[in-house]
């Protein structure tokens, strides 16, 4: 018997700290280079390729990945090319949206809200012989 | 001489603890007292008999292994640590007499070892999943460049920076 409940409360351990994790925001920022010459798209850009067409990008390298939970206030910071970097802090939240603000230091400051699940783009800070494009997806849709 | 006291005399003679004087004192009456020479014979057929006996048993007592016995059954006295081998065989022994809580914990082991090692592993890259959303945005400071904000026919929201328009 004291066997059992030593298994059954290890078992329910990972769901205890996993209900704690949904609590938390999740953040991904996809870092891209985008640029006029060749023609090659990485396959996990496609759907940045079809919403950037009106730039006539034919090429889609995909630089960085970064993810991360965070709490409201607290920051996320994620190097970019050249030196720079990207913070994104949760401002406020509520059932439906979230406020964010979004730095790129000398270059964008802003403050938005968002649905839940959202994808936020900045592009256009010159990298090499084409641009940088920031693709930020705020919230899991599948965890929230 | 009373008959008591002639017995601790024998007795003393038998033993050797008399003095010289006091054992030539007893042997000249031995000689001469019949009565009491019988009875120094008769304890010495008694002394015979029980050193023959204390002697038989004697070599069917074994001392193999007395001193442990006897250390055994005396107040325990703190031992080192014991060695790590020693401690491997005494949780051989307990797992083998219970099977299942062993199996049980090892189980448990492998679980968390597992689960630490593909955490440990890094995550394969997420598809970029541009899902539309409507963006308020409340403020926008751009320091050295212009900005214009597009919407994509998916309802994406796109804040593009540049020194000149794209197109």
């Amino acid at each position: 018997m004291r066997v059992l409940l030593i298994v059954l409360v290890a078992l329910a351990m990972p769901s205890v700290g996993q209900a704690q994790k949904e609590k938390r925001l999740t953040i991904t920022v996809h870092v891209i280079h985008a640029s006029k010459h060749g023609n090659q798209v990485d396959a996990r850009l496609e759907s940045l390729k079809k919403d950037l067409s009106v730039f006539g990008f034919t090429t889609y390298e995909l630089i960085t990945v970064a993810s991360h939970q965070v709490g409201v206030g607290e920051k996320f910071e994620v190097a970019l090319p050249g030196g720079r970097k990207l913070e994104i802090t949760p401002k406020t939240r509520t059932r439906e949206k979230v406020r964010f603000q979004a730095k790129i230091d000398g270059l964008l400051n802003t403050i938005y809200g968002i649905d839940s699940g959202g994808t936020l783009i900045i592009g256009g800070p010159k990298h090499e012989d084409g641009v940088l494009v920031i693709a930020i997806t705020h919230g899991d849709p599948a965890a929230e | 001489m009373t008959d008591e006291r002639n017995e601790e005399r024998l007795t003393a003679y038998l033993d050797e603890e008399l003095t010289p004087e006091e054992r030539a004192e007893v042997g000249l009456r031995l000689e001469t007292d019949p009565t009491m020479a019988a009875e120094l014979e008769a304890m010495r057929g008694v002394g015979n008999i029980l050193r023959r006996a204390a002697d038989e048993w004697e070599r069917d007592v074994s001392f193999d292994g007395f001193y442990e016995k006897v250390a055994a059954r005396l107040d325990p006295i703190e031992s080192a640590a014991p060695s790590l081998l020693s401690r491997f065989e005494n949780w051989l022994q307990w797992s083998v007499r219970h099977p299942a809580t062993a199996a049980a914990f090892t189980i448990l082991i492998v679980m968390g070892a597992g689960s630490a090692y593909w955490a440990s592993r890094s995550a394969p890259i997420p598809v970029l999943q541009m899902r539309g959303g409507a963006v308020q945005i409340e403020n926008l400071d751009f320091e050295n460049s212009s900005a214009v904000v597009y919407k994509t026919d998916s309802d994406v929201t796109i804040i593009w920076l540049s020194d000149e328009d794209p197109q």
